[in-house]
């Protein structure tokens, strides 16, 4: 067990008892990773943060029944990914939307051309990364997210969703290839509409 | 050629392998942490854990004295009232509300499934024997409705004629036109239908929605684990049709907003100041009825249709599918229909 875990460790001990200063830690620590995960499943900031939430307090709640020999995050991490597919599941008759979705509206056109992302600034790339990236399905979306942007590894994104390590390698790879072809599709449309 | 080919694609691979590991991480909205304390507070129903002792300890007996009330009193208010609750006030009691949702002129507000055996519900409004008005968006073909503590299956949907004529990239709930009339397999028994309203004096109106949302609390949103639930509650309608937020709403769409009654700062519409039993819209009430009561009767104004907001908590805008406007279709059809 190295320094981390040990004061990660104790951390948990606190929140246990229900101490407030410890649940803060927790939080302020997890929730952006927490909050990606939610919202590459949901697509929806709001949405994404009612998760969030709800999975914190599952969370909270099941604290005692943590077992310290994973990592919290994978735990907390798996209890998102389940509170976001129960509400994914639920939202089948919910009371919908009206609001439009208005941010690809937003971004610069590329200046260029057949695969066009290098040619981009760093934080367009980011954009127009993130637009692929919803548009790709949710497992590849999740995937894509647990493995690249959290950096989990293959053997805790399969404890996270549940599916064997050889299957996210495979499903990993394939997430991989729809992205770039997204994206190249993408940036050709984007250059289409211009001429 | 092949070889040239894989080495630009690993290449590329590589590019956005290295990209997709710098993407940067999404933040939830600065009250985040405070919102998640606050609500698992309330829900282990201890008002905020340790920190409140270090105060007491220190302020010594006269602190003491004068803060025991509070502490007595909100206490109390834990205790009474253990599940947060969606879409209805904070600071009252649910009962209010399910007693609302109970008086038998409200009979004619029941539930959708896709099944007996489906507990994910959504509303419809009997309106003559065998008719439902309620929102088209999730209507499927092979459904039930409960009514008077029988099951009743869905024999015919006629859905608005305006629908077909939308743009696609135009919501149903915009022009107000997100109904369906449902054709049941036989007459409900033990219910009478709801009065359709005939006047055109709906803003300002104080209005009584019944529904089956998701519970929860304007200040929490929704409860976790989900649960569904038969609440009746208040509202005012603050606009018939008009622009919110760069939408341009028809004048078949009624809105009300979700008032705090701690704040005025996310008022959008009208009063700020919230109705005593005020109630917002949750997921799940789409379909449900919208009522204007007077003395003596109660009369049908509205199906929940949709939200301008994801986040269903104070704040939050409501819009109902106005059927003063849509009651030439409904009665064409009721009349008409095999």
């Amino acid at each position: 067990m190295n320094q981390h875990e040990i004061s990660e460790g104790a951390i948990i001990d606190r929140a246990v008892k229900g101490d407030e200063v410890a649940l803060r830690q927790l939080l302020e620590k997890h929730k952006s990773f927490a909050f990606t995960i939610a919202l590459r499943i949901v697509k929806n900031r709001e949405d994404a943060e009612e998760i969030v939430q709800d999975g914190f307090i599952k969370a909270f709640k099941a604290l005692r029944s943590f077992k310290r020999t994973g990592k919290f995050s994978t735990w907390l991490y798996k209890i998102i990914y389940n509170t976001a597919l129960t509400s994914i599941r639920g939202d089948k008759k919910i009371f919908i939307s009206m609001k439009g979705h208005s941010d690809e509206q937003l971004l610069p056109i590329p200046e260029h051309n057949d695969s066009g992302l290098e040619k981009l600034k760093t934080e367009d790339q980011k954009k127009y990364l993130s637009m692929a990236i919803n548009r790709l399905d949710e497992t590849e979306r999740l995937l894509i997210t647990l493995y690249y942007t959290c950096e989990l590894s293959i053997a805790e994104v399969s404890e996270i969703t549940g599916a064997n390590p050889s299957t996210i390698k495979v499903k990993l790879h394939r997430a991989r290839l729809r992205l770039r072809d997204v994206l190249s599709s993408l940036l050709k449309s984007e250059m289409d509409n211009l001429l | 050629m092949k070889i040239d080919d894989n080495s630009s694609d690993d290449a590329h691979d590589d590019h956005l392998s290295d990209l997709l590991k710098k993407m940067d991480l999404q933040e939830p909205s600065d009250q985040f942490v405070d919102q998640v304390i606050q609500v698992y507070a309330l829900q282990k129903g201890h008002p905020r854990f340790r920190l409140l002792k270090a105060p007491l300890f220190l302020m010594g007996g006269l602190g003491l004295a004068l803060l025991l009330p509070l502490i007595v009193s909100l206490a109390g208010i834990i205790r009474d009232n253990p599940t947060p609750r969606l879409l209805i006030r904070h600071d009252t009691d649910i009962s209010e509300y399910r007693k609302i949702a109970s008086q038998p002129q409200f009979d004619c507000v029941g539930r959708y499934a896709s099944s007996e055996e489906s507990e994910d519900y959504a509303v419809g409004v009997l309106i003559a024997k065998d008719w439902v008005l309620t929102a088209s968006h999730f209507v499927e073909d092979s459904s039930v409705w409960f009514f008077g503590g029988e099951y009743y299956r869905t024999q015919k949907i006629f859905r608005h004629p305006t629908l077909d004529l939308l743009p696609d990239d135009r919501p149903a709930q915009w022009d107000g036109v997100d109904l369906a009339l449902i054709k049941l397999d036989r007459n409900v028994k033990g219910v009478r239908p709801a009065v359709l309203y005939q006047g055109e004096a709906e803003e300002g109106m104080i209005i009584t929605k019944i529904g089956y949302g998701y519970a929860g609390d304007g200040l929490a949103g929704l409860n976790s684990p989900r649960s569904q639930e038969r609440l009746g509650g208040q509202n005012t309608i603050d606009l018939v049709g008009g622009e919110i937020n760069g939408i341009d709403l028809s004048a078949n769409v009624l809105v009300c907003d979700f008032d705090n009654p701690q704040s005025d700062t996310l008022n959008l519409l009208g009063s700020p100041v919230p109705l005593p039993l005020e109630i917002g819209g949750s997921k799940g009430d789409s379909g449900g009825g919208v009522f204007f009561c007077d003395t003596d009767t109660c009369q049908l104004v509205g199906i929940v249709s949709g939200a301008l907001n994801r986040q269903i908590k104070y704040g939050s805008l409501m819009a109902f599918a106005r059927v003063s406007t849509a009651r030439l279709w409904i009665e064409k059809v009721v009349s008409s229909a095999p």
